[in-house]
């Protein structure tokens, strides 16, 4: 532990997750204000200066979600850049898995960055439309954010100081390899057919926006990043590698691969969390952002091309398929 | 210029505001100025390091004598060349030469008809005409070596003395160049033979062994092999040097670097005091934008992106100098914190490179910093009543 | 019907003590009205102005102008509602010294969401009805105090607003400027701009179109006299 604290990119990740931890509780203390004492038609000062507050809420918001985001690709980067010190690791992978708590970190990580995401769009709403009609529904949206924010650097801090720099870990060979007779895929799909489910579910998600069905999008939405989870870890990845046996998450965000990695699970995770958005508020405010549908489609679409081109590629240089 | 009224006004005031902005900018240059030499300084010579490594051998075999290596008999040699899956095994001969009570300096043995498995060994071997060093008895010197002897009134030679109490008196063949000098600076390369006779290690005995294996998964298994074959042998693998060398740098800059977020601390307490005690004319061109119909939001994003000018006009010229410290100048001062101040003088030249995560490292912490600190004020200073804030 | 105001009432409180500084304030405005507001300083005309235009709250009664009940929306209707609808005049002009007086006169435009060329554009014809268009180019701080008024004016007028808003033009003007103001105003509510003028100046008596006084003292409304009419 106090080994990897002096390693500069973590103490810098570190410290930056300590100024979020510091504005994350400051948001908490006025937004548990705001929804408890809020009352929209008192002209009392103390209704005046919760008026003043919300804007503090929402730009400090606005701050944090900008913040985590370059945290989490930061994260990402540092961990590849610490396997060098944890026996076994070859990548981040290995680094992640030294316990329990690194994957767990990462899903934290996105969901609270999805909540604010969503508390921003909640907010754009509520200020385009008079008298504020969802403020303390939106200030909940954000309360759940912020708690997501503070269980995140509790597991920061769990994940951390937990790595045994002298425990040998597995590379994402051992992680994501497949083992005899063990399918590492879920619903005992095989390749095929999760291909097929993830060709489905794709053309399922982006009808859906399409014919602005909001109910069928949030369900396909969550199922969609399971599976393409699995579809990129177990085939698409193995057409970046090059290499049938190479199965990993990680290793596509070294320089090696052009850090392609970063721009596959990023048109990902905000290809589907725009389309979640912007069905939550077509379908509960009955607000259509259709800038907002547009670019969802216009990420997955991306990331779906930015997969198969690696397929084509190898396909065209080699003549033959993995 | 874009057709955004905004932004026109953003730049507008920017540049028309220089005087309110200018300390904050020089004191947030020499901040992001501070972290860049630091972080550019540990990258580079890490970078030069591992660069090095890749020339080393995968193993280093050495025998232990009460827990301290000692010389390795010659005789390993071929018990370990039979372990299937070794690519090539060379015998090194090399020791530390006191010149006086204070200076030291690294006599490196070679045989000039052998293979140097080193690359820059090999470069400096097959730049040299080897007829005329073998000669007589000659040897090639560091610069730092040069300086000192220079200095000490020996102007092309030197005389060593040997464990045996004879003098040997060497000439100087050549000088290295400076440049990169991080390994060659205080060396001597001597003939195999007349290096063993200084360093008083017998002709059957080397300093240790250098293997290279070609296929890097066997690694583990062959050095079980040779730890099981002799009992007194220690085995260095290159990754662990490398760890070595990485934690070595890591600790360097991770103690600077909780210095430095000592310094940014402060930097950032004199930061929120400067903005919370806004001046009269901002109040009032406050005031003004929001009587003439600009919204709180305006204002607060109107105020947050000329602060996020100045971080990025700052950090830009924070770096670009610290790139001209570090890499044109050479660091004057701050390398010797750094560099492991041996002996002699250092003469190293730093290479040019940076990681992407070390600049992507110094906006973060400063940027993250910087605009959290800000926030609260310029939140307070938008949020001020207009007919207040224009009195 | 421009405006309408009920029943308003406004207190400061400070430091335990309490300001009754508007009492009872009944108003209404129509269209392409002129209306001059008469009272001595600190009769509470400028807060009345400050109410009206949806920089200060009421402390309780109805304000609403142009249909809207101002004092209760959120500052960024609020607000935008000021920048599109209103166009205010400041006694002390409330311009910034360092930008040129074309930037000052395009500010209000920056919440509408104008783009630079038409702001410009806009700008310039702004300065044109008040005869400054040859100063576009000066830093406010080289103008003279009538010269500001009118790059004030200018800004009040650039959105082409429904209603504007005067608090004491003229107190910081000579006489000739004054009169040039009164001259300015008139063809401009003769172009059919309604305007709401708090003045205590009684160059405002000799007005020459026809006009309303609504004459104020300690926060309340003494009498209501039209005139040329």
């Amino acid at each position: 532990m106090d080994k990897l604290l002096l390693n500069s990119y973590l103490s810098i990740y570190i410290f930056s997750e300590v100024i979020t931890l510091i504005l994350s509780l400051m948001v908490l203390f006025i937004t548990v204000k705001i929804v408890l004492k809020w009352d929209f038609n008192s002209n009392s000062k103390e209704q005046y200066a919760l008026e003043k507050s919300l804007y503090l809420g929402s730009i400090l918001a606005l701050f944090l979600f900008v913040a985590k985001l370059i945290l989490l690709v930061y994260l990402v980067y540092a961990l590849d850049a610490i396997s060098i010190y944890i026996p076994g690791a070859m990548c981040a992978a290995g680094v992640v898995s030294a316990n329990g708590y690194g994957m767990v970190l990462l899903g934290v990580k996105f969901l609270t960055i999805f909540m604010l995401l969503l508390y921003l769009f909640l907010e754009k709403y509520d200020v385009e439309s008079k008298y504020y009609p969802i403020l303390r529904a939106r200030e909940v949206v954000l309360i759940v954010a912020i708690v997501l924010s503070l269980i995140e650097v509790y597991l920061d801090y769990s994940y951390f100081y937990n790595i045994d720099i002298n425990a040998p870990v597995s590379c994402c060979s051992t992680l994501y390899g497949t083992l005899e007779g063990q399918n590492p895929l879920p619903f005992n799909l095989n390749i095929n057919t999760l291909l097929i489910v993830f060709a489905l579910l794709f053309i399922a998600l982006i009808s859906a926006l399409l014919l602005e069905l909001e109910i069928l999008t949030l369900i396909v939405a969550p199922l969609f990043i399971y599976i393409s989870y699995y579809s990129v870890v177990y085939f698409f990845g193995t057409y970046i590698y090059q290499l049938p046996t190479h199965k990993c998450p990680f290793c596509m965000m070294q320089k090696e691969y052009n850090y392609i990695g970063y721009l596959v699970w990023g048109t990902l995770f905000f290809g589907v969390s725009l389309g979640a958005v912007w069905a939550i508020v077509k379908r509960w405010l009955k607000k259509d952002y259709r800038e907002v549908k547009r670019y969802a489609i216009i990420l997955l679409t991306l990331f779906v091309a930015i997969n198969c081109s690696y397929i084509l590629i190898y396909y065209i240089k080699n003549g033959v398929l993995l | 210029m874009l057709n955004n009224l905004f932004l026109h006004f953003v730049s507008l005031f920017f540049l028309k505001d220089k005087r309110r902005y200018l300390s904050l900018m020089i004191i947030s240059t020499v901040v992001v100025f501070l972290l860049s030499v630091a972080l550019f300084i540990s990258s580079s010579i890490k970078h030069t390091l591992i660069e090095n490594l890749q020339n080393q051998p995968d193993f280093i075999v050495q025998k232990v004598v009460a827990g301290e290596s000692s010389y390795t008999p010659l005789s390993w040699q071929d018990k370990i060349l039979d372990i299937p899956g070794i690519g090539s095994i060379n015998a090194r001969v090399y020791g530390r030469y006191n010149l006086d009570s204070k200076k030291s300096i690294l006599i490196i043995g070679i045989d000039p008809f052998d293979e140097q498995t080193n690359k820059s060994l090999k470069e400096i071997i097959d730049s040299i005409d080897l007829k005329a060093f073998l000669k007589e008895k000659y040897m090639i010197i560091g610069a730092g070596v040069d300086s000192y002897l220079k200095s000490h009134f020996f102007n092309d030679y030197y005389n060593f003395l040997t464990p045996k109490g004879e003098l040997k008196r060497v000439k100087v063949f050549k000088v290295l160049s400076p440049k990169s000098a991080i390994f060659s600076n205080d060396v001597a390369i001597l003939p195999i033979n007349l290096a063993k006779e200084i360093l008083g290690i017998k002709k059957d005995s080397v300093s240790d062994f250098a293997i290279d294996i070609p296929n890097s998964s066997e690694e583990d298994t062959i050095k079980q092999k040779i730890e099981s074959l002799f009992f007194n042998a220690r085995v260095v693998s290159k990754r662990s040097v490398r760890e070595a060398y990485e934690s070595l740098y890591d600790y360097k800059s991770g103690i600077f670097l909780a210095l430095f977020i000592v310094v940014l601390t402060t930097f950032t307490l004199i930061l929120y005091l400067r903005y919370t005690i806004a001046t009269s004319i901002e109040r009032r061109e406050i005031g003004i934008f929001r009587a003439v119909g600009w919204s709180i939001k305006d204002v607060i994003k109107l105020k947050f992106l000329e602060n996020l000018a100045l971080v990025v006009v700052s950090f830009t010229l924070g770096v670009s100098l610290a790139y001209l410290y570090t890499f044109i100048f050479n660091a004057p001062i701050a390398l010797n914190i750094f560099l492991d101040k041996q002996n002699l003088k250092s003469f190293a030249t730093l290479d040019a490179y940076i990681e992407p995560g070390v600049l992507a490292s110094i906006f973060i912490i400063f940027a993250i910093s910087f605009l959290a600190t800000a926030l609260i004020p310029i939140w307070k200073i938008a949020t001020t009543d207009p007919k207040e804030a224009m009195r | 019907m421009i405006l309408e105001v009920e029943n308003l009432d406004k207190i400061y409180k400070s430091n335990g003590d309490s300001y009754h500084i508007l009492k009872d304030i009944n108003l209404k405005i129509k269209e392409g009205e002129l209306t001059i507001l008469k009272g001595v300083s600190g009769s509470g005309k400028s807060t009345l102005l400050s109410i009206i235009s949806g920089m200060e709250k009421p402390t309780s009664g109805k304000v609403e102008l142009l249909g809207e009940p101002i004092a209760k929306l959120p500052d960024i209707h609020i607000s935008h509602f000021r920048a599109s609808k209103i166009g205010m005049v400041f006694q002390h002009f409330n311009l910034i010294e360092n930008i040129s007086a074309i930037d000052n006169v395009m500010l209000p435009l920056v919440p509408l969401k104008i783009g630079l060329k038409e702001g410009r554009e806009m700008a310039l014809e702004a300065l044109k009805l008040v005869n400054i268009e040859h100063l576009g180019k000066r830093d406010i701080k080289y103008l003279s105090g009538g010269e500001k008024q009118r790059v004030a004016i200018a800004r009040a007028i650039v959105v082409k607003p429904k209603v504007l808003l005067c608090d004491e033009p003229t107190a910081n003007l000579d006489l000739v400027n004054s009169k040039k103001f009164i001259e300015l105003i008139e063809r401009l509510n003769g172009n059919g701009l309604t305007a709401l003028i708090a003045t205590h100046d009684p160059i405002f008596d000799a007005l020459s179109i026809k006009n309303k006084v609504v004459t104020i003292s300690q926060g309340k409304i003494e009498k209501e006299e039209l005139k040329n009419g």
